[in-house]
């Protein structure tokens, strides 16, 4: 509830019992002093007069759940499990590299997210492409398109972007666990064949692997930094 | 007219000559300004721009080609409920004394299957066809 409680608690006893004196009458009465305190501050913290809890900049899911699971493999052809990257902030987005505007957009924010990071935050950061088109997005094709933003980043931290892939059945699960569509739409006139309508939101899921939030396209970045940055330090607490 | 006031008016014509800006595209053509690309290493990019259609009929952009991409095409992207949408479109509607915005999220000029890859901070030429104007060559700046 009061997460800050704790740590004042600690100070406020270090502030009543400078000495660590033990105690006698003296420190009974301190002791009450202090609990008259505590108690003050906490009706202070209720009343909203001290820094109130942070407050998602996102669209914040009603009833946050787990994470609905990701069925896919990455693009070095290893299984994706949610369950291996806890402790971290998960960034999800569904696109397609043919999409040439709103999908390197998109990645390019969360790119710029993971520079703005300390390298320690950054460390618990993962952003995660999943791929509406397989069959144009191979691993190979995925591999070399999220490279591209990796070395954007001018870093030998390397952010590690995760390009998922898997065939339809896979991918439509994983689209309905996240409320997510894509549609194919043939353009026979145009050199791309056709192309991918697509939700175009990033989800967030927190470092306990509950899907806690969504930012539509087009969110401020300033605004993705800050909530991935007080996930991860949500994520951090004992 | 005395050496002294001639030079004068010289220098005075010159300067004014060079301070005069040049519009983009003549007297009443297709201005292009702002043109720039997406760096991209394989695959698709777009470039974006502001056309303005500086005459007092209506033109229309239909075609743009480059030698950088295998085709270039017209596209529009639309965001509906949130979901993303890109389809080709005929051509860019340019009112008299009017202008159209390619611009990220919206219209652009697709560049399909890259020949090369693109860095930000090169040029690349860029072929725009307009239906009364003619072919317009411009400089487009690739950025990140």
């Amino acid at each position: 509830m009061f997460p800050k409680t704790q740590p004042l608690t600690a100070r406020l006893n270090t502030l009543a019992h400078p000495a660590r004196r033990p105690a006698g009458a003296a420190g009974r009465s301190r002791r009450t002093l202090s609990r008259v305190c505590l108690a003050l501050l906490a009706s202070l913290l209720l009343a909203g007069c001290l820094p109130t809890a942070y407050k998602l900049r996102g669209v914040p899911y009603e009833r946050p759940r787990p994470a609905p699971a990701l069925p896919l493999t990455d693009q070095a052809g290893r299984p994706f499990a949610l369950a291996d990257h806890r402790g971290k902030v998960l960034a999800i987005y569904f696109g397609y590299t043919f999409c040439p505007d709103v999908c390197p957009i998109t990645l390019a924010q969360l790119t710029q997210v993971w520079r703005e990071l300390g390298a320690a935050e950054a460390a618990r950061f993962q952003p995660v492409f999943v791929t509406v088109d397989p069959d144009r997005d191979t691993p190979a094709v995925l591999t070399r398109y999220l490279a591209a933003f990796d070395n954007a980043v001018g870093s030998d931290r390397g952010l590690g972007f995760i390009g998922l892939h898997g065939p339809a059945d896979a991918l439509a699960a994983a689209l309905a666990g996240y409320g997510a569509q894509a549609i194919k739409r043939p353009h026979p006139s145009s050199a791309t064949g056709y192309s991918m309508d697509h939700t175009a939101s990033i989800f967030v899921i927190d470092a306990t692997g509950t899907l806690v939030e969504w930012f539509p396209y087009g969110a401020a970045e300033n605004d993705i930094l800050a909530d991935v940055r007080h996930l991860i330090q949500q994520g951090s607490r004992p | 007219m005395k050496p002294n006031a001639f030079l004068l008016l010289t220098l005075v014509l010159v300067l004014a000559a060079a301070c005069t800006p040049v519009e983009p595209g003549g007297p009443a053509g297709i201005a292009v300004t702002d043109a720039w690309a997406r760096a991209a290493v394989t695959g698709n990019s777009a470039a974006y721009m502001t056309l303005r259609n500086k005459s007092t009929v209506a033109d229309r952009l239909v075609k743009a080609e480059s030698d950088v991409a295998g085709a270039v095409e017209l596209h529009k992207t639309t965001m509906e409920g949130g979901m993303m949408k890109m389809a080709p479109v005929d051509g860019v509607d340019l009112p008299a004394q009017g202008q159209a915005e390619l611009k990220p999220g919206g219209l652009h000029v697709m560049l399909i299957g890259l020949t090369r890859e693109l860095r930000a901070g090169e040029k690349i030429k860029l072929k725009l066809y307009f239906e009364k104007a003619g072919m317009q060559e411009v400089d487009v700046e690739v950025r990140k």
